[in-house]
């Protein structure tokens, strides 16, 4: 009885690591695990199931009726798009309003407003983020900052940003839901910072910060990344520059992800 | 006395007719239509009353007439603002809010996009009787030319 106890807590101790491991191996295959994920798991920056909301049937416009999308330049293109496809008489992401400003960062939304920031205007006056949500009576919150973070900031100080700037928005705006959006990739032929392991890596950490927070995850980055997690040419519309910025097809499939990704959506 | 009632009287009728009489003015629409027709404006849009307010915070009722065009793409910083303000405060009031986008047009491009930022330096917003405008583009210069012809 005594050899059987020996040989069974022998065998426990030894399976401890792999049961340690197990579930980390399968954190992305495992959508709402609380198990926070590790870059380092991920050769290849890329995953193989999009993290956070699943896919749902398509919501319909009105959904997005109190949504505002907060973002850089790369938001800012998605706001050109849908507003062109509104003043051709088409319905595109309901009344969805638009904080965007080029440059903007979770790091210098923390700045005060001044002549010289790059803080984004609601209706023609520029203001902190919080504000404007507030003023808007926002009550769904879509992010993606992180590009001009990365690369500035680091990884965890950007993700620390992103917390202090979402707290200040719940602060005045405590009805709102967050949605975190995935930073997108940046195509194969960029090789200035940030690099795409480097968004992937940080993307990554800010879904352990949404599963944390109790925030929802939207990793639109998800369907703009190759198998090599590169952004498709296709959706580049700065091939020769940036590489990072979309196309109106680029921008098409983040609306139909967004669509397909909603909160409370079902299949 | 007489004579210089007559003098005074005749002053303010020479002051008037230099005044210009009537101001001249500009249809907006038209112009325009003159700048698509003479320039490639295909990557840029037309933004709608709505647009107005929420991207340049101008209100509908100081407004008697515009040509508001956008750049499509985030990487560029054309962008082609005409307006006519009802009164002279209206237009004073669209003054502001163009002089606050101009800013941020400057402060966005600063760091990030060096060839719109210079695109953006040479530009500046300008006041006309109760005309204001904003007009950003490489051919800025020219299209302002066509913009001021177009008074009458």
């Amino acid at each position: 009885m005594k050899r059987f106890a020996i040989l069974l807590l022998a065998c426990a101790i030894a399976l401890i690591p792999a049961l340690a491991a197990a579930p980390r191996a399968l954190a992305d295959d495992q959508v709402g695990s609380f198990l926070p994920l590790d870059p380092a798991d991920y050769p290849k920056p890329v995953t193989h199931r999009p993290l956070g909301l699943a896919e749902g049937d398509p919501v319909a416009d009105k959904y997005f009726n109190d949504a505002v999308f907060i973002g850089d330049s790369i938001t800012l293109k998605l706001q050109r798009y849908v507003t062109a496809r509104r003043n051709d008489g088409g319905s595109c992401l309901g009344r969805a309003k638009f904080l965007t400003a080029g440059s903007l960062g979770s790091g210098n939304a923390l700045w005060d407003v001044s002549s010289e920031s790059v803080h984004p205007s609601y209706q023609g006056e520029k203001m902190r983020i919080e504000k404007a949500v507030e003023l808007m009576d926002a009550q769904k919150v879509y992010i993606m900052l992180g590009m001009n973070d990365v690369a500035y900031y680091g990884i965890e100080e950007s993700i620390e940003n992103m917390k202090k700037l979402v707290a200040l928005i719940l602060e005045r705006q405590p009805s709102a839901e967050i949605f975190i959006q995935s930073a997108t990739p940046r195509i194969a032929a960029s090789h200035s910072k940030p690099t795409n392991r480097m968004l992937f890596d940080y993307d990554l950490l800010l879904y352990n910060a949404c599963v944390e927070n109790g925030w929802n995850f939207v990793d639109v980055a998800y369907v703009m990344r190759d198998e090599n997690g590169c952004l498709f040419d296709a959706y580049c519309s700065d091939p020769e520059d940036m590489g990072m910025h979309f196309t109106d097809e680029g921008c098409e499939a983040w609306i139909d992800y967004l669509t397909t990704h909603a909160k409370g959506a079902s299949k | 006395m007489k004579k210089l009632a007559a003098l005074a009287l005749a002053a303010c009728l020479l002051l008037a007719g230099c005044a210009g009489g009537p101001a001249k003015s500009a249809d907006l629409s038209a112009v325009q239509a003159a700048l698509s027709a003479q320039y490639d404006l295909s990557g840029m849009m037309a933004l709608s009353e709505d647009d107005l307010l929420d991207m340049y915070g101008v209100k509908t009722e100081d407004v008697k007439q515009y040509a508001a065009l956008i750049a499509k793409t985030s990487t560029s910083a054309d962008e082609i603002l005409l307006f006519e303000g009802r009164d002279a405060d209206a237009a004073a009031r669209i003054k502001a809010q163009l002089d606050k986008r101009y800013q941020a047009k400057l402060n966005e491009a600063k760091d990030y996009l060096p060839d719109e930022y210079a695109k953006i330096s040479a530009c500046k917003v300008e006041t006309s009787g109760n005309y204001v405008s904003l007009i950003v583009s490489a051919d800025a210069q020219a299209m302002k030319k066509l913009y001021q012809d177009s008074f009458k």
